[in-house]
């Protein structure tokens, strides 16, 4: 690892004064996707600003038909939580399925939904619950959030403080593991919001989460296992590596979206 | 001899230290004013060396030197040859790249630091002008005239072209009633113990004594190296293998670090340590197992082999340390347990611009085993008979022993099974795995739509390899019972088995036993362990020099006694006369006594000896392994469902340790057949260069495992013993993949390669569909 | 710029100066001399640095030393009470869940918190709890049973 400067704000505020000092200063949350990269010197921030012991940016809470998640929470927290198992069953069961239990005891939402890994488990989350990603200074829709491969509409030096989850009527995950890293390969988010509207978020396939809107659609003409597996999905664009290409990605997706409207199905008994 | 010890499920002796956190493994060890070394390495795969400029790097602080092969001289030039093969056309490696580069990741230039952290850094900074040529990946076309060379001198990238034979294959093959040809491939995978490579080298230069630490498979092979390479008496060189975190075989070459650290130590005058990074270990520590195999065999209606002839590649990787050793072994496991009359093996191993590739746990033999046993599964649905129904029939009977093969063993003796009992291994796993119960559960998971299949595996390990291996017993003055031996620990558990064979030959409590190992300067000469051979060769060596310490405790106590030595009996570290129990001595007086009455016209001091174990021969373990599987179509996932096995390893010395090298085992074999895999890409770059990519099995992805033992006395040693570390891999892939297979009949899906992890028998499911 | 911290380490309260680069892992192996939390990795794989950092299992070269300060770090060097083992310790020899021993103290700290914070324990959940740890010599068997054989003992009583 490079050196670098360690800076240990106590309010947001002063983490964000903090990071607009300098150029090549760097938030630290969990440090499980940032360490790693510093390790293998893939990233060399100058100051990191340690986000660890600011009051508040961590705790889950319903709000009324939402549930709020600070950013500073570990998947290990919302994987326990009682709120989110019960409003949102399937949030808390994608963050038990985060990585490992030691990666799930440091890792945090907000540091997941920053680093937008192209195979991160929370964005499809994010997406599909149509969740609103507050800031320091804003408040952005899922939709307008993530734009890239590691790429959000995050301004430099801007934090994300929370997560705003609708409840949703129902939704499930289903996550197929890449070999190795245990990240998804491919992993799809269906809900069905409050509102009663079908979607679909896929991670994992493509070089940011997106919505498949070919299975949304058949979904909300018939809302089956079948119907989300005969949808087709084109392979174009889609990521291609040796765990698997844009073919087999594209065809993994109406395959684990039927996976999972037959898990919301099964649950409604 | 009773055999108190022998033969019991007693508790390893050296876990105490190491669940707690006490192993003192390489990196452990830090030395005062010790300098850290970082390595610069190769960004291609293929490429002329111009100037190496360390200018910059010199100017980080706390640099102490920055070499490169022209430093070195004579310490630059290529290692000896460990296994000159007839016929090898070899090539070594240097401790830093001789003007060129023959993979991504060789060294090519070290840096020594004031910390691991300047030494890396500088290390970036040395600028290394590369002149790039095409570099050879695919192990097919290396031999073709217009392929590049990996090494300039070797034509075709041929290292190796070996055709063993016995009988007329093609003969046979012409009135065979029934012939199939098939192609097999299996890619590569490596040993990745937990514990990635290490050295640190001390060099006293009042004394001229040289001490290194190295996380080896074989001190005195380094030594021996080290003292040939920096031109110093062996006497003078000491290595020491500290607890290892696992070995497989990737520890058992000389590597270039380990010359080149004690070299730096001795040009800086100050300790020198090199720990390797996963990163490191993925590029440049050896990798096994990619093979092209072209078989055609000849059988009858009943589906009796009667004639197997095969063709085929071996990727050498850059370098062959160990000559031909891999391949050979592939040739030699080929037969397996079965009869064939009439077998055509030929070799042909080529150089490519790869990691090199050198023994991991099997070397060779999965290989071998998932030819012959992906055929046996071919034949028997060409025939349309079952799977075990052939493997019976072609199964070598209990009264051919001792059964010359036809075929040679890479020590140049023939491969001769010297006993055995294959069809009881058989017979005893398809009991256990309740076969004909699991044959009608297919066929109800096949009506209900799901894709169960079964698969059968036998196989027959090489281990025990000669020529000899040394093994000393002391009886202290205090009565204590030290065990030297010259072949280090990774995790096999020889300070618990070979206390248990000393004690019982010798007549002490195990308590008072303890087995040093892995230290030069403990043992002359050792070889190393590697091959499933030291439990074998090491064991004997102990009970020998544990029978002569006896003797000479009898002669003695003997004298002191006033009886004959034929009234003395040895129990529970006291000699007593015969009936007379109150009359005892115990060891303790004995070996006082022993150093006491040296004299001019007694016997020499002390009681002590060492002895080495020599064979001519390797011995053979046996085995059946049976395995359920159900495979998802729609991704290519598979689940392991069931897993049972019997096996024969000869004498058990201690089967709770035999039963975990067999889980142990497993574990890497699933690995073989499901998940790993390194992959290069055209360029030659390495796709796996962490665990990110490279796909190790985890805890769900083992299962519950049913295994029974079959004890089938060698007659090559007086234990009777035939080693197991192997065991417990070697039939893994062939096992899976039988099953896969059988899974997926309904779709007809051939299986013909290993590893599959989903993409890729995904990938076969969907060209079958497309086919059908 | 050097940082002080303050951990406590195994009960002891510890104070050091670190660079903030510094990893949890090496302020403990490299300062502090506890070297039964090992190295395996560098992309937070292989489990063989995991330590409890408040109770939770971490991987310790993935957290820089200044992220615990403050804090309560438990190694592999403090489960046992003088020559008392800890159980998991026991319980790890007695099922042979060892064998290069490489592995071990993370295998044996991250199943610490398992049987800490998980109840209805049966062998597919503690395989996959177990996913953050690699062992290449075991095939995991018996580390799974040396945890069950823990958890049922837990049930009895
Ligand atoms: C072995 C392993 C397995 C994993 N498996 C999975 C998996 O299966 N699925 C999955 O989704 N993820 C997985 N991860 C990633 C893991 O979830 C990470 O924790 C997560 O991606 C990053 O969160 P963090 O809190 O560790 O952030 P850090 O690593 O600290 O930071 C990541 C990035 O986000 C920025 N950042 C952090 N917090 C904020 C904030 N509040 N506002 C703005 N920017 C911020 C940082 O500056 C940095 O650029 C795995 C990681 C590892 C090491
Ligand atoms: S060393 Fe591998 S996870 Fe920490
Ligand atoms: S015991 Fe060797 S890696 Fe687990």
């Amino acid at each position: 690892m490079y050196e670098f400067e360690y800076r240990r704000p106590a309010s947001v505020p002063e983490a964000v004064e903090m990071l607009r000092d300098r150029e090549g200063a760097k938030a630290l949350a969990g440090g499980m996707s940032l360490l790693s990269a510093m390790k293998l010197r893939l990233a060399s921030p100058d100051v990191l600003v340690d986000l660890g012991r600011i009051e508040g940016m961590s705790g889950i809470r319903l709000e009324g038909a939402e549930v709020r998640i600070g950013a500073m929470t570990r998947h290990a927290q919302v994987a326990a939580s009682a709120e989110v198992g019960k409003a949102i069953p399937a949030l808390a069961d994608l963050a038990g399925r985060i990585g490992d239990r030691q990666v799930r005891n440091r890792g945090t939402l907000g540091g997941s939904l920053a680093n937008s890994d192209p195979a991160a488990c929370y964005p499809a989350a994010v997406l599909g619950l149509d969740a609103r990603i507050e800031t320091d200074r804003r408040s952005i829709a899922a939709e307008a959030f993530f734009i890239d491969l590691f790429e959000t509409a995050l301004q430099s030096g801007e934090l994300i403080t929370a997560v705003r989850f609708p409840v949703p009527r129902s939704a499930a995950y289903v996550k197929f593991h890449q070999p190795a890293s245990r990240f998804a390969l491919v992993g799809v988010f269906v809900a069905v919001t409050g509102s009663g509207e079908v979607r679909v978020a896929v991670t994992g396939a493509g070089p940011v989460v997106f919505r498949a809107a070919s299975i949304e659609s058949a979904l909300a003409r018939e809302f089956s296992a079948a119907a989300a597996g005969a949808a087709a999905v084109s392979a174009q664009g889609l990521n291609s590596d040796m765990h698997g290409d844009a073919d087999y990605r594209a065809h993994l997706i109406p395959v684990l979206a039927a996976r999972a409207v037959a898990q919301i199905l099964e649950r409604q008994g | 001899m009773s055999t108190k010890w022998f033969g019991a499920a007693i508790p390893r002796r050296q876990d105490a230290r190491l669940v707690r956190g006490e192993g003192r493994f390489l990196d452990d060890i830090v030395l005062p004013r010790m300098a850290h070394v970082a390595f610069v390495r190769s960004l291609h795969p293929n490429a002329a060396l111009g100037a190496i400029d360390a200018a910059t790097a010199m100017q980080v602080p706390g640099v102490l030197e920055v070499v490169s092969h022209a430093d070195l001289g004579e310490a630059g030039r290529p290692f000896l040859q460990l296994l000159p093969h007839h016929g090898l056309a070899s090539a070594t490696w240097s401790a830093l790249a001789p003007g060129r580069v023959c993979f991504a990741g060789e060294a090519i230039a070290a840096v020594a630091a004031e910390s691991f952290a300047a030494a890396q850094l500088a290390a970036e900074a040395v600028a290394v002008e590369y002149r790039t040529s095409a570099p050879i990946i695919d192990l097919e076309s290396a031999q073709r005239p217009d392929s590049p060379l990996v090494h300039p001198d070797i034509p075709r990238n041929l290292a190796m072209h070996m055709v063993e034979q016995c009988g007329d294959v093609e003969a046979a093959l012409r009135s065979a009633p029934h012939r199939l040809k098939e192609r097999f491939r299996i890619t590569r995978g490596g040993g990745m113990p937990l514990e990635p490579r290490g050295v640190i080298a001390d060099y006293d230069l009042n004394r001229r004594e040289l001490t290194v630490w190295s996380s080896t498979q074989e001190p005195h092979t380094v030594r021996n190296t080290i003292a040939t390479m920096l031109g110093l008496q062996r006497h003078m060189v000491r290595v020491i293998a500290p607890d290892t975190g696992g070995g497989f075989g990737t520890k058992i070459n000389v590597y270039p670090e380990e010359i080149l650290v004690p070299w730096l130590a001795m040009r800086l005058g100050r300790p020198v340590k090199w720990v390797e990074t996963r990163s490191e270990h993925m590029l440049s520590a050896t990798q096994e197992r990619e093979q092209i195999h072209d078989i055609e065999v000849g059988f009858d209606e009943s589906g009796r082999l009667l004639a197997l002839k095969n063709v085929f590649y071996h990727d050498m990787g850059a370098y062959a340390p160990r000559g031909g050793a891999v391949p050979h072994n592939t040739s030699a496991a080929l037969i397996g347990p079965y009869r064939i009359p009439n077998v055509r093996s030929e070799i042909a191993a080529v150089y490519t611009n790869t990691a090199t590739v050198s023994a991991y746990r099997g070397a060779g033999q999965p290989q071998g085993v998932f030819v012959i046993e992906r055929a046996m599964d071919r034949i028997a649905a060409h025939l349309g008979r079952d799977p075990a129904e052939v493997r019976r029939v072609n199964t070598i009977l209990s009264d051919a022993f001792p059964y010359d093969t036809g075929l040679t063993n890479l020590l140049g003796g023939a491969v001769e099974y010297e006993s055995g009992d294959f069809l009881g291994t058989l017979d005893k796993a398809l009991e256990l795995a309740d076969y004909a119960g699991l044959r009608a559960r297919q066929v109800e998971a096949r009506k209900a739509g799901r894709y169960f299949g079964i698969g059968i595996a036998n196989y027959v390990e090489l281990p025990g390899r000669g020529p000899w291996a040394g093994g000393g017993v002391r009886v202290e003055h205090d009565g204590s019972v030290p065990v030297y031996t010259g072949a280090p620990s990774q995790g096999q558990g020889h300070e618990t088995t070979m206390a248990q064979i000393c004690a019982d030959q010798l007549g002490v409590s195990i308590d008072r036993i303890k087995v040093l190992a892995g230290d030069t300067a403990l043992i002359a000469h050792g070889i190393g362990t590697f091959a499933s051979r030291f439990g074998v060769l090491g064991g004997n060596a102990v009970r020998l020099s544990a029978l002569e310490v006896k003797e000479k405790i009898l002669r003695i106590a003997g004298e002191m006694l006033e009886t004959s030595v034929a009234d003395l009996e040895i129990e529970d570290g006291k000699v007593s006369i015969v009936g007379v129990p109150d009359k005892s001595l115990s060891f303790e007086a004995v070996a006082r006594k022993a150093l006491r009455a040296a004299g001019p016209d007694g016997e020499e001091p002390g009681l002590e000896a060492t002895r080495y174990f020599k064979t001519s021969n390797i011995t053979y373990s046996n085995g059946t392994h049976i395995a359920t599987v159900e495979v998802e179509p729609a991704t290519g996932q598979v689940q392991v469902l069931k897993y049972f096995l019997a096996h024969d390893c000869g004498r058990v010395i201690n089967p709770m340790i035999v039963e975990g090298q067999i889980m142990g085992g497993i574990a890497c074999g699933i690995g073989n057949a499901l998940l790993e895999e390194h992959a290069y890409n055209s360029e030659g770059q390495l796709q796996t260069g962490s665990f990110m990519d490279y796909a190790m099995p985890r805890a769900a992805d083992m299962l519950e495992i049913h295994m029974v033992h079959q004890e089938t006395p060698s007659t090559l040693n007086p234990l009777g013993i035939k080693g197991v570390g192997e065991a417990g891999t070697i039939p893994v892939p062939a096992v899976i993949c039988s099953a896969i297979e059988d899974a997926l009949r309904p779709l007809g899906v051939k299986i013909n390669e290993a590893p599959l992890p989903p993409f890729r028998l995904w990938k076969l499911i969907r060209a079958a569909a497309k086919a059908a | 710029m050097n940082v002080p911290i303050s951990i406590k380490v195994n009960g002891v309260e510890r104070q050091a100066e670190v660079e903030p680069r510094t990893l949890l892992a090496s302020l403990l192996r490299e300062t502090l001399c506890l070297t039964g939390t090992h190295i395996g990795c560098d992309t937070a794989q292989c489990g063989c640095c995991t330590v409890l950092v408040d109770g939770d299992a971490v991987k310790s070269c993935t957290m820089l030393a200044v992220q615990a300060d403050g804090c309560s770090v438990t190694t592999i060097e403090g489960l046992a009470q003088g020559e008392e083992l800890h159980p998991v310790q026991k319980s790890f020899h007695d099922c042979h869940a060892l064998q290069c021993g490489y592995c071990t103290p993370g295998f044996i700290m991250s199943s610490v918190e398992l049987l800490e914070k998980y109840r209805d324990l049966d062998e597919g959940r503690v395989r996959e709890l177990l996913e953050g740890n690699l062992c290449r010599c075991t095939g995991y068997n018996n580390i799974v049973q040396a945890v069950l054989s823990l958890a049922a003992e837990r049930g009895r009583t």
